[in-house]
This record gives C-alpha cells, sequence and structure tokens, in this order.
C-alpha cells in the first residue's frame, strides 16, 4: 500500500541528487551559513568607531582615555575637548557612539572619590549601545586600581573610589519598530526584486521562450534592463508603502523626506537586481535560483549590520557583511529616518550601492550567454 | 542559383555524443527545403546552430553571405525561428504574444497591427484573440507560433517540426501556406519526420546519425534507392526467364528485381530503369524481337518511406507483391 509512496520518494531524492550545483546548494550552503555564522558571531565587538571628547586633562583622566584609546572595541575617529561635538558627531552617525570624560572628573574624583564618563550613545544602532556601554563600565572598573595608586602615591590617601558610566541617549530611547521598520523595508527592498530577478532568466531558458527570444534581435542590454525595470518599481512600490505604513500606521520615528528615501531605495532595488539577474544566470533551473536567494535572505538577516552590527562580527568575516548590499542601504536609511540626515550626508552609502550595482549588472551582463549552452 | 544557408563540414558533440556529424549541406534562395530525419538523426542541433543558439565545434555555417558562427546577430532580423516545442508566452494572450514579437522586432504600430491582423486571419486564430496562450490547443498553439515566426516578414523561414503532433487537415493547411510563402520567394527550410508531407518540398535532405545521406529532390531521392524508377510488367509469351531480360540493351535497365511466372504463359517482372517513359519503348519493341509481348506496363510507386528506410538503414525495402 505504501508503493506510491514510496515511487514518489524515490523519484524526490533523484531528482534532488541529479544536479551537482542542486545538491551543493541544498546541503552545503546551510553548511556553510551554519560555519561563517559560527565564525562571524563568535568574536567580541570590535573597532565600533567613537568621539571622544576630553574636557579634563588631570592624571586621573588620561589613565582613562589611555585605555579607551588601546581598548580593541574602539577606534577614537574624533578627539575633541567638548561634549556638544561628541553629541553632534553621534547624532548625524559620523561615529557609533561618544565618550566624554567630563570636566573636574580628575578634581572629582581625588576629593569626592567619586566622578562620571558620559556615554553619548545612540539607540538607533541595535547593540550597540549595550555594548559599548559595558566597555566602558569595564575600562573604569580595570583603571579603579591605577588611579587609587596614583592618589595613593600623590596625595598619600587611600580612598575607595568610584568611576560611573552614566548613557545619555541622543534623541532619547527609541522604540523597537523604529529601528526594526527600516531594516524590514531594506529586506524586502532587497528580496523582493531580487527574488524576481533571480528566477526571471532561468525561467525563460526552462519554459523554452528563451530559445526563441534569442534568435530575435533582442540583446543582453535589452533582455536584463527590459527586466530590470519592471522589477525595480515594485521593489520600490512595496519598500516605500512598508515605510509609510510602519511610520503613520505604527508611529515609528521618521525624520526623512520621501525623496531622499525613495532614491536610496531605488538603488538597492537596483543593486539587488543586479544581484538577482547574475544568480538568475548561473542557476540551472528555478530551483537552484531560488535556494540561492534564500541564501541571500538568510545572510542579509545575520550580516546586514543589523541583529549585529558589523563591528560585533569577526574582522575575517566581515567581507560577508560587504557583499550585502542591505547593508550600505541600512546605515543610509536608518541615517535618514533615524537620524535626520540629508540624502547628501548618506551619499557614501549610496555610491557604494551604485557601484554594487554597476559591478552586478555588468557581472551579468558579461556572463549572460547569448546561447543555449 | 543563389545560396541562403551554406553548412559545410559541421560538426557538434555534447561530451561524447556525436549529435552532428560532419554535415555539408545548402539551402537555395527560394526553395523548401525539408531536413528528414528519425528521432535524434541531429535536425534540432543543426537548425539551433544555424540559429547561433548552439556553438557549432567545428565548421562553418553562412547564412544569407554572413558567417553566422562568427557574427551570430547579423542576420536575427531576416530570419523567422519556429522552435520544435511551444515557446510563447503562456500567461499572455495571442494577440499579446504577437504584438510582443512585433515590437521585439521593431514594427511601427500601425504596421504592427495590420500584420497582427493578417497573420491571425492566415493562422486562423483571429477568434482567440483574447485566449491566454497556455490555454489554446496544441494545433492552435502551432498557428500562434508560426503566426509569430512570420511576424516581421522574414525571407529565411526556419521551422523544426512545424507538423509535429498537428491532425492531417491542419498539417495540410500548413503546408500550403509553406507553399504560398514560397512563391512570394521565401526560402523555408523545415524539418520533419513525415515522408509524406517532406515530398511537398522542393527539395530534400536526409539526416541521420549526424549526417546527411543523401539530397535532391524527392523524385531524386526516391530513384536514389535502387538507382532508379521501378517498373512492372506483365509479359505473355513461352519460356521467360531472366535470361530474356538480361539479353536487353544494358543502358536502359539498371537491375533486375523479380522474375515470377504466373503460370498462364504470363511471367511478372520488376525492373529498375533509368526512367519510365524512354525505356519503355525500348523493352517493348527488344521482346518482341524474341516474341514476347507487355500485357501491362505501370510503375510501381517508392514511397519516400522506402526510401528513407533504405538511405538511412542500407536495408532495402522489400517489394510488395
Ligand atoms: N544538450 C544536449 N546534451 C546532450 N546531448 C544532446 C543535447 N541535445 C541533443 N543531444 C543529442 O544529440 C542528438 C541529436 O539530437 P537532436 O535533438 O538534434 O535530434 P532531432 O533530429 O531533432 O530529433 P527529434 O526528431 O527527436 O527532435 C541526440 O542523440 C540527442 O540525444
Ligand atoms: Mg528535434
Amino acid at each position: 500500500m505504501f508503493e506510491k509512496l514510496i515511487a514518489i520518494i524515490i523519484k524526490e531524492f533523484k531528482q534532488l541528487i541529479r544536479d551537482k550545483r542542486t545538491v551543493a546548494l541544498v546541503i552545503a550552503l546551510p553548511l556553510i551559513v551554519m560555519t561563517t555564522f559560527g565564525i562571524a558571531y563568535s568574536g567580541e565587538i570590535k573597532d565600533v568607531p567613537i568621539a571622544l571628547a576630553i574636557e579634563d586633562y588631570g592624571y586621573p583622566a588620561k589613565i582613562i582615555i589611555n585605555r579607551i584609546m588601546n581598548h580593541k572595541a574602539f577606534y577614537v575617529k574624533y578627539i575633541t575637548n567638548d561634549m556638544d561635538t561628541v553629541k553632534f558627531y553621534v547624532e548625524k552617525g559620523y561615529v557609533k557612539a561618544g565618550v566624554v570624560i567630563p570636566d573636574k572628573f580628575s578634581y572629582k574624583i581625588v576629593y569626592l572619590g567619586q566622578a562620571e564618563i558620559i556615554a553619548i550613545l545612540d539607540p538607533g544602532w541595535f547593540s550597540i549601545p549595550n555594548a559599548v556601554h559595558s566597555v566602558l563600565k569595564g575600562i573604569a572598573a580595570q583603571s579603579i586600581d591605577d588611579i587609587a595608586t596614583y592618589i595613593y602615591s600623590y596625595y598619600g590617601v587611600k580612598k575607595s573610589i568610584n568611576i560611573e558610566v552614566t548613557p545619555y541617549y541622543v534623541r532619547g530611547e527609541l522604540k523597537i519598530i523604529d529601528i526594526v521598520g527600516p531594516a524590514v523595508m531594506g529586506i524586502m527592498v532587497q528580496q523582493v526584486p531580487l527574488t524576481l530577478a533571480a528566477i526571471s532568466i532561468v525561467r525563460e531558458r526552462e519554459k523554452g521562450t528563451l530559445e526563441k527570444l534569442l534568435t530575435t534581435p533582442t540583446g543582453r542590454f535589452d533582455l536584463i534592463f527590459g527586466k530590470l525595470v519592471p522589477y525595480a518599481i515594485v521593489g520600490v512600490l512595496i519598500g516605500i508603502g512598508e515605510l509609510l505604513i510602519v511610520t503613520y500606521g505604527l508611529g515609528a520615528i521618521n525624520y526623512g523626506n520621501l525623496v531622499d528615501i525613495t532614491i536610496v531605495t531605488l538603488m538597492l532595488a537596483i543593486a539587488s537586481l543586479g544581484l538577482g539577474l547574475f544568480i538568475s544566470i548561473i542557476s540551472k533551473n528555478q530551483l537552484q535560483a531560488m535556494q540561492f536567494s534564500t541564501f541571500i535572505m538568510l545572510l542579509s538577516y545575520l550580516f546586514s549590520g543589523f541583529l549585529l552590527p558589523v563591528e560585533g562580527i569577526r574582522p575575517e568575516a566581515r567581507f560577508i557583511v560587504y557583499a550585502m548590499p542591505i547593508y550600505y542601504f541600512y546605515i543610509a536609511i536608518g541615517g535618514i529616518t533615524l537620524r535626520a540626515l540629508s540624502l547628501f550626508d548618506v551619499i557614501d552609502q549610496f555610491f557604494l550601492l551604485a557601484i554594487y550595482a554597476t559591478v552586478t549588472l555588468s557581472l551579468s551582463l558579461i556572463f549572460m550567454s547569448k546561447r543555449l549552452e | 542559383m543563389d545560396r541562403m544557408i551554406i553548412i559545410r563540414n559541421l560538426v557538434k558533440r555534447f561530451g561524447t555524443i556525436v549529435a552532428v556529424n560532419n554535415l555539408n549541406m545548402d539551402v537555395y534562395c527560394g526553395e523548401i527545403y525539408a531536413l528528414l530525419g528519425p528521432n535524434g538523426a541531429g535536425k534540432t542541433t543543426t537548425v539551433r546552430m544555424i540559429m547561433g543558439l548552439l556553438k557549432p565545434t567545428s565548421g562553418t555555417i553562412i547564412v544569407d553571405n554572413v558567417d553566422v558562427v562568427k557574427n551570430p546577430g547579423l542576420v536575427k532580423k531576416k530570419v523567422g525561428y519556429m522552435p520544435q516545442f511551444f515557446s510563447l508566452y503562456s500567461d499572455l494572450t495571442v494577440f499579446e504574444n504577437l504584438d510582443f514579437y512585433g515590437r521585439i522586432y521593431g514594427l511601427p504600430r500601425e504596421i504592427r497591427m495590420k500584420r497582427i491582423r493578417e497573420l491571425m486571419k492566415i493562422a486562423e486564430i483571429t477568434e482567440y484573440k483574447d485566449v491566454l496562450a497556455g490555454n489554446l490547443s496544441g494545433g492552435l498553439k502551432r498557428r500562434l507560433g508560426l503566426a509569430a515566426t512570420l511576424i516581421h516578414d522574414p525571407k529565411l523561414i526556419i521551422l523544426d517540426e512545424p507538423t509535429a503532433g498537428i491532425d492531417p487537415p491542419l498539417r495540410r493547411t500548413f503546408w500550403k501556406l509553406f507553399l504560398r510563402l514560397r512563391d512570394e520567394e521565401k526560402t523555408i527550410l523545415v524539418t520533419t519526420h513525415y515522408m509524406d508531407e517532406a515530398e511537398n518540398a522542393d527539395r530534400i535532405g536526409l539526416i541521420s546519425q549526424g549526417r546527411l545521406k543523401a539530397v535532391g529532390t524527392p523524385r531524386e531521392i526516391k530513384k536514389m534507392v535502387y538507382g532508379g524508377h521501378l517498373m512492372r510488367l506483365i509479359l505473355a509469351g513461352k519460356n521467360i526467364d531472366i535470361n530474356t531480360i538480361n539479353n536487353i540493351d544494358h543502358r536502359a535497365i539498371i537491375d533486375v528485381l523479380k522474375v515470377k511466372n504466373l503460370g498462364d504463359s504470363k511471367t511478372e517482372v520488376i525492373l529498375v530503369v533509368k526512367d519510365f517513359g524512354s525505356t519503355l519503348p525500348i523493352i517493348s519493341s527488344e521482346l518482341q524481337k524474341h516474341g514476347v509481348n507487355i500485357v501491362l506496363a505501370e510503375p510501381v510507386p517508392i514511397t519516400l518511406e522506402d526510401a528513407f528506410i533504405a538511405l538511412t538503414t542500407g536495408e532495402m525495402p522489400c517489394l510488395k507483391n
């Protein structure tokens, strides 16, 4: 009574293992994802770009500053002497966090045994604020002995001292939707056009329509860009739609203007299409194309800098992050919607997306065969 | 005569399979050339190489004076190609498919609309204008495929098994259309494994195992099997045997296939002759010299099927009594 069932099971297995590339995609890809994930996520936070405001030049301050400068979690991008500049840098997204050693820090620690350093944090960077805060607390704790020794040797007093790390959130605290909204938007704007594009050419190949189309005067350019335009429009509409729902329906913060958002979103859609078309060209069938695009989706959740910031990923594995179009988009869209930046402020990310699109589309044009083989 | 397609030493290998094996072939301008061969003979592979869809392993293909292996793009506007399997968009309607291909070939709107109207009429699909192509019957799909192939009025039309799996009336309709197109000075290369319809072609190329086994008009092809035409004679006279025939002037008779005594002084003889009409009087007068009369003389029809089997397998077809 199970013959039919067994027949189908056997057939499915055979089909699954018939093409080597399918086998690789079905079995090897998940393994690769898991391994990279393991490697990438096993490190500790590293190289977070920060700005440092030094308002106090006493020796105890120097001890702290020295530790901050040499800590591998931080990459001190700017040093200034006032807190407002640091706040400004954090607000604008030039750095991901700031540290202020306030005026009279050394005085307070020596005479009151109690002082604070201020962590300027941007809650828009998902897990960065917590990480920075705890690294700073660690630095403070480690510095206590050194400072106590210094006080003893200079002033001859033994004193129990305490250093507080006070968090200061630029623009106040954020709701989860404020942070997740743009990320989800990015995933959709990347994934919908990418999947459509990934299937597009390989579907024509499978259905036999490509055989006819290739014998007409249409060139690679027509084929690629002809498919790109409608998918890009769909991608942008979906993205903007999602953002409007999140902003007006769910009350997420959005300081951006719609034109800037649309332009950046369009660029992400085009970059994703480039990637999708490339997938379509190297896939033998629709199943493979789907596998590829699911794989990219998984990777973009894990490595877009959203769940875990790029600073939290091991440097050896960071190239995966840079290979995801959504990484650039996420920085740009976060800047526009959460940090009230203009397109001009995030033009670097925009251009990186444009380069991404140019590279993937060029690869598609180059590798797209005008033959059936 | 000018040649539309010239193929020289064409080879196509798929791994170890040799699909096309040193093929040489010419298609003249303004003719219908039928590439006739059994399944797996290499017809589709050949046609795909002509269309630039497959890259030959070696050899040259010239279409309308252009080397299509080197410049696959140059002749595309002049050629209309209908693949063996349905290759239009199932989720577009009949009209939308034709309109799409009209645009692809850059036809201006007015001309496009006129052309679509004409072609739908010729292919008798006007009433299905708004039906999704995927919902058409097999025969209608073929008609639509043909219409799409002709949309840009190509001077060379290449059809890969256009009549496979369609009913005899539609096949006849198709061939009528091919003849009409030929009269409009189009060149048509059509592949098929139906012998009967190949007979409508101006010339036939017999392909088997990737090689062209024979080329010629349908008459010539049939002649090739025995090296001439078959003539059946019923002779009346005594003591007729193989020698009676062998004594006749040898230039007219190529071979003697059969001599059978029917009793009652009647003998059936089947001869291979150079030509039926001119040979009969010679034989007749020669036989009369030996006192033998011809009671009946008739040509034995050789079907293309016989020829096909004979030329592709080397087996001589059995003669029916
Ligand atoms: N892509 C391919 N890979 C491997 N072998 C192929 C491929 N395409 C064709 N062949 C082989 O080449 C030979 C010729 O095939 P082709 O399709 O040209 O034959 P055909 O004359 O068109 O047959 P049919 O009448 O069945 O359509 C066959 O043996 C076939 O199996
Ligand atoms: Mg074929």
